[in-house]
């Protein structure tokens, strides 16, 4: 039997369906608000990655990835595509500095699904990484900046920040597979 | 991130999977991507925008912004299709 949202939505649960968008509305929005400059925009880019989350659920596999993570994935695909089949590139002024990485005591219950231990490992992991590290995926996940414009900012050659980049992503994948990484998750398999 | 598949050791083929994961990949980038992952099944080929996403969680989850109300019906509409 199905047991979580995103099983239960591939099974074709109804309900599932609507508990999904209460779920993982506000986590979809704020990323489409970082990631697509307009209001209305970023609506129609809500509704393709609530479409693209549907049609993937029945991928989603509890022993690769959390369900926020996976939506998570899901989500950024389909805006950077999105973003990119517009041509636009992502321009964001809106930045936030490193210490606030700590998003634990912040992060809100979404109406059953708890993202707190997932964004609270994930963080962990993040300050884990070196600070020139932290600094541009910070810029490059977070505030969607191109990696030419990052470059220009912080004063680096663009294979630099492509490198911080690539091993911060790298050693990020790795921290949070580790066998002792995830408290709360028995095995990261 | 399936750490029962691995990454691939070639740092090109890894960096075109970081600029995916970040900024997205041109059309020539992404089709010789997917040539290289379609003949390595071995290879964990969502590892880093998996990695990406959790980045995202680190720094983005504690600022969630509720889904506008519009929105919300627009999508259950679209469900209900």
């Amino acid at each position: 039997m199905p047991q979580t949202l995103l099983e239960r939505v591939a099974a074709g649960d109804v309900a599932a369906v609507q508990q999904c968008i209460d779920c993982y509305g506000g986590l979809i929005w704020s990323l489409a608000r970082r990631l697509v400059p307009h209001q209305a925009d970023a609506e129609d880019a809500v509704q393709e990655v609530f479409i693209a989350v549907w049609k993937s659920a029945e991928r989603f596999d509890p022993s690769v990835a959390e369900e926020t993570t996976f939506v998570a994935m899901i989500a950024r695909r389909r805006l950077i595509d999105r973003q990119r089949r517009l041509a636009r590139r992502i321009d964001s002024t809106r930045s936030i500095p490193i210490e606030d990485v700590d998003v634990a005591s912040e992060t809100s219950n979404h109406n059953g699904v708890d993202v707190r231990d997932e964004a609270a490992r994930a963080a962990d992991a993040v300050t884990q990484l070196r600070p020139e590290q932290q600094e541009a995926l910070r810029l490059a996940v977070y505030d969607g900046w191109s990696h030419q414009r990052i470059a220009d900012h912080l004063q680096m050659p663009l294979g630099t920040v492509k490198t911080h980049v690539r091993r911060g992503l790298i050693r990020v994948r790795e921290l949070l597979t580790s066998p002792g990484a995830a408290a709360g998750k028995e095995a990261t398999s | 991130m399936n750490s029962r598949l691995a990454l691939p050791r070639d740092e090109h083929i890894l960096q075109l999977m970081a600029d995916r994961a970040t900024e997205g990949l041109s059309h020539s980038d992404a089709m010789e991507l997917n040539r290289y992952l379609a003949h390595d099944p071995d290879v964990d080929r969502d590892a880093l925008e998996y990695a990406a996403a959790a980045v995202w969680l680190a720094f983005g989850a504690g600022r969630c912004e509720a889904l506008p109300p519009r929105a919300r019906n627009r999508i259950l509409s679209q469900a209900a299709r």
